[in-house]
């Protein structure tokens, strides 16, 4: 049968505003739909901002490889901001691809679309409804906004201008709006204006789908976006801060909003029929309730800040599921999703997966390399022709956006305004690498960023925790303090200013905004500062405001010390202030576990699984709390599961082969588990380690005798103690603080001794080689080294401090490798190596690779120098 | 609101069930949800209660 699809876009909607709109029956076309297909939560991006999502949902591709990357845009001259286009949509979107296959494919408003695609079916750009004057007035229609241009006049006359709107439009969202101050208050324009919009794309929509053949249909509404950055703040219960006056005038506003939309939506099911498949999705969600911000930044953007990280996912039709959820859907799915739907093959390019779960029938989708590269005429504009074709900005939708909040008024002078808008965008693109896996593209980005203004507190934040994230700890230690000097001297400069001021007061020092505290806290930790870092934070937890929000951060620091009853405290505390919040399900899944309690942890896991199912860790961790539980089939299916998302956890890799081993199961084959994927050998950088004394230097040796390629600078020479030199290089001993030059140890073998270990940075693949030896003949071993140095030193004589110390520092490796799948540790005894060299160095040889000479490695093991025993 | 496609005149929609759905000139909600047959029937019930009064409103 061929599929017709119908896709609604609704900005912003939010499970959390409609289920209990639902619940009341408030909206009975969308309990329809969900009771009709299957409904989960949609995972958005970073940044979250809408254009550069709907591309993202059209294409199934990451900003940086779309190419939308903000709310505006150069003009083709270079010197004028504009509002986004797709003029700079560099990949196929899934019209294009559906129109190459001959489907007839239309797209009304979406977000950004203008000038419209020569696609195989119509298109209305979202510069559709926008009327920019008067009623009183013509209301020209810009130029490109409908194909085919044939229709353009019929579309003309299906939109409806605000001022045609009436008491009865207005009176289900304000009751009392004869109360309103029209020449004071603009919010009745700014709802007359919203209701208007969107319903002028209903009225275009419902003419397509009765008039028009179809078999692709999407059609987007800004409204419930637009409505609740307007209206949200008054959405009961009231806050302290809102006036009363205006709460009971707009309280009723953000209900009735979403009741219209299921009406809207009541006539396009209608209108699809009972055979069609229907989408319906949003790109992010928007805060209902306590987590509504009290206050935005003052920044570009800042609005969004009024997001919450999940939009709605429904789905139904033939062959779907009926009354389920689905788990762990974004965004970047919905196309690959789409072209499964269409028995078309997904490309490997796209950064999405289909959703196979929402099928009754699991189909096997087909797979190519890009959509870019296949032939035949799709609809897309010409390279460089949209830029020219729309020459003339649209100053009332450029306006909109500053109304909004999204984009500061271009104001008189507009080159200062495109400098900003291409800032603007390049600091977008870095938090879309950021999201998306690319550190060192986000941070070369943020780098430059902070440099060219570092005025702009927001890009050295960005930057200090990226750096933190990929372990560049020296460099995210000079960020930060340059971000605190930065803040410190606009704090002076807001002083003066306000002691210049006639009847201006010495309010006295300012105080580092309490975000710039918690990532100095983060600084602190990740330098091994824990306990200056937990000062700080539960300095900040005292004050109300912050103490809800920050106890995720203080759990992590709790965690990350050691001191796991105290994190699952605050984690559970986290939780009680958002219920949603993933990764604190997560975080208390993991100090559940580590404090014994596996059926808490288990809950917590999987709770945080309904959230986003696409987070291999947390199926990790699940797979750990079954595995001690010993409910191993259980631990089995979580370790699959985490290995089909993320193939390169050699962890859950060992797990699943133990699995298998007690179960008395074949291997791998046939459980669906992707191979490991092939990580070139001149990426992986084999570490050998271990505690002083405990054979490093014998095993570098070795390994180089093997042929192994050795990173050292050969600064140390060889002395009695390692009279075949130590293999060591300098810049080890400051890893701590800056480990960049690991980059350069790629594909050679690099001493780094055990307290060191935890200073790797996750963004490299290591192989581990870790030396275990008898404490007491690593610490006599050591006496003996130091007595041979030094008369003064303390000779033979057992030391329990350090013996303690040793011990921590070798529980903290084992945290240390439990954590960072990116490592794969082999432990050899020195006292094999020393027994059996030829049986210690081939079992090496393997865990490294097998391309080592074992023969040599294990001639270069010299037994005489066995020389402390215990 | 399970209205079929067609129109009685301006002013009237017959709903799946046979009966009548009045159109008023202030408009409604449902009538804008309905889409461009909803718009149009308001329209034109806009113009035929202007017409009645000798006051036709200004087309779209």
């Amino acid at each position: 049968m061929k599929r017709k699809v119908l896709v609604i876009g609704w900005d912003a909607a939010d499970w959390k505003a409609i289920d209990p709109l639902m619940d009341q029956g408030l909206m009975p076309n969308l309990e329809r739909l969900v009771n009709s297909g299957v409904r989960g939560r949609m995972a958005t991006l970073d940044p979250p901002l809408s254009p550069m999502l709907w591309t993202s949902i059209a294409t199934g591709k990451r900003p940086y490889k779309h190419g939308i990357l903000g709310f505006t845009e150069l003009a083709p001259d270079g010197k004028t901001v504009r509002p986004v286009t797709n003029a700079h949509r560099k990949v196929k979107a899934i019209w294009n691809i559906l129109t190459q296959e001959g489907a007839k494919t239309h797209v009304l408003g979406w977000w950004p679309s203008h000038p419209a695609e020569p696609i195989n079916g119509i298109m209305v750009s979202n510069f559709y409804q926008r009327a920019s004057r008067p009623m009183s007035e013509p209301w020209p229609m810009m130029p490109g906004t409908v194909h085919p241009p044939e229709l353009r006049e019929h579309f003309a006359k299906l939109r409806i201008h605000p001022a045609e709107l009436t008491a009865a439009h207005i009176a289900p969202f304000v009751p009392d709006f004869a109360k309103v101050n029209q020449d004071k208050e603009k919010a009745l324009e700014n709802l007359a204006r919203i209701l208007a919009d969107c319903s002028t794309v209903q009225a275009a929509a419902t003419w397509v789908l009765e008039e028009q053949p179809w078999d692709l249909m999407c059609v987007y509404f800004d409204a419930i976006d637009h409505f609740a950055h307007g209206f949200m703040k008054f959405n009961p219960p009231r806050r302290p801060h809102i006036p009363e006056r205006e709460y009971e005038l707009f309280k009723g506003v953000m209900t009735a909003g979403y009741r219209y939309h299921d009406l809207m939506l009541g006539r396009l099911l209608e209108l699809a029929g009972e055979d069609a498949t229907v989408m319906l999705i949003s790109d992010h969600g928007f805060h209902p309730d306590h987590l509504r911000p009290l206050a935005l930044p003052k920044e570009p953007a800042g609005p969004a800040r009024e997001h919450s990280p999940f939009g709605i996912f429904c789905l139904k039709g033939p062959g779907i599921k009926k009354d389920a959820l689905i788990h762990g859907a974004g965004l970047l799915d919905v196309t690959p999703t789409l072209l499964a739907l269409f028995g078309l093959p997904v490309a490997r390019d796209m950064d999405g997966r289909p959703l196979m779960d929402v099928f009754e029938e699991r189909p096997v989708p087909k797979v190519i390399d890009s959509w870019e590269n296949e032939e035949g005429e799709c609809g897309m504009h010409p390279r460089n022709a949209a830029a020219e074709a729309f020459s003339e900005m649209d100053r009332e939708a450029l306006q909109q956006l500053v109304e909004l909040g999204y984009i500061d008024d271009p104001g008189p002078e507009p080159e200062k305004a495109s400098i900003k808008t291409v800032r603007e965008n390049r600091y977008y693109l870095a938090k879309a690498y950021l999201d998306g896996g690319k550190r060192e593209e986000g941070i070369a980005e943020l780098r430059e960023l902070f440099k060219e203004a570092p005025d702009q507190a927001r890009y050295g934040r960005e930057l200090v925790g990226a750096l933190l994230r990929s372990a560049q700890l020296a460099e995210a230690r000079t960020a930060y303090d340059h971000l605190l000097a930065e803040c410190e001297k606009e704090h002076e400069r807001l002083r003066a200013e306000e002691l210049a001021k006639e009847d201006g007061k010495d309010k006295g020092t300012f105080t580092v905004a309490p975000g710039l505290r918690v990532l100095g806290s983060s600084v602190l930790m990740a330098e091994g500062r824990h306990q200056e870092a937990l000062a700080v934070i539960e300095q900040l937890v005292l004050l109300p405001r912050f103490a809800d929000p920050l106890q995720a951060q203080l759990a992590r620091t709790l965690g990350a010390m050691g001191r796991w009853p105290r994190a699952l405290d605050a984690y559970r505390n986290a939780l009680r202030h958002d219920p949603q919040d993933v990764h604190a399900h997560h975080g208390a899944g993991v100090a559940a576990m580590r404090t014994g309690d596996l059926g808490v942890a288990t809950e917590h896991l999987h709770d945080a699984l309904a959230l986003r199912f696409d987070l291999p860790y947390v199926h990790y961790h699940l797979g750990e709390c079954y595995f001690q539980l010993k409910e191993y089939e259980r631990a089995l299916q979580a370790f699959t599961v985490c290995l089909r998302i993320e193939p390169g956890i050699e962890r859950a890799r060992r797990k699943v082969a133990e699995i298998q081993q007690l179960l008395g199961l074949p291997e791998t084959e046939g459980t669906g588990i992707p191979q490991t994927p092939t990580i070139p050998e001149e990426e992986i950088i084999t570490v050998v380690s271990g505690l002083p004394r405990s054979g490093t230097s014998m095993m570098m040796q070795a390994l180089v005798a093997g042929g192994a390629v050795p990173f050292t600078d050969d600064q140390r020479p060889a002395d009695a103690s390692n009279p075949n030199g130590y293999f060591e290089h300098a810049a080890v001993k400051g890893m701590a603080k800056d480990a960049r030059f690991l980059a350069l140890a790629r594909g050679k073998t690099i001493k780094v001794v055990a307290p060191l270990l935890p200073f790797l940075p996750p963004r490299f693949r290591y192989r581990i080689v870790f030396m275990e030896r008898d404490m007491h003949e690593v610490l006599g071993s050591q006496d003996t080294m130091l007595g041979r140095k030094s008369s003064r030193g303390p000779k033979n004589a057992f030391r329990v401090g350090l013996h303690d110390a040793y011990t921590k520092q070798l529980a903290a490796v084992d945290r240390w490798e439990k954590a960072n799948p990116n490592a794969e540790v082999v432990r050899v005894s020195y006292a094999h190596v020393i027994a059996d060299p030829a049986d210690e160095m081939a079992r090496v040889q393997v865990a490294l690779g097998g391309k080592l000479d074992v023969a040599a490695m294990a001639r270069a093991v010299e037994p005489a120098l066995y020389r402390t025993k215990a | 609101m399970a209205l079929n496609k067609s129109t009685d005149g301006p002013g009237q929609f017959r709903a799946a069930d046979g009966s009548q759905f009045e159109v008023t000139a202030d408009g409604s909600l449902s009538l804008l949800a309905l889409g461009y047959r909803g718009l149009m029937a308001w329209r034109a019930k806009r113009i035929e209660v202007a017409d009645l009064k000798g006051k036709a409103p200004k087309k779209q």
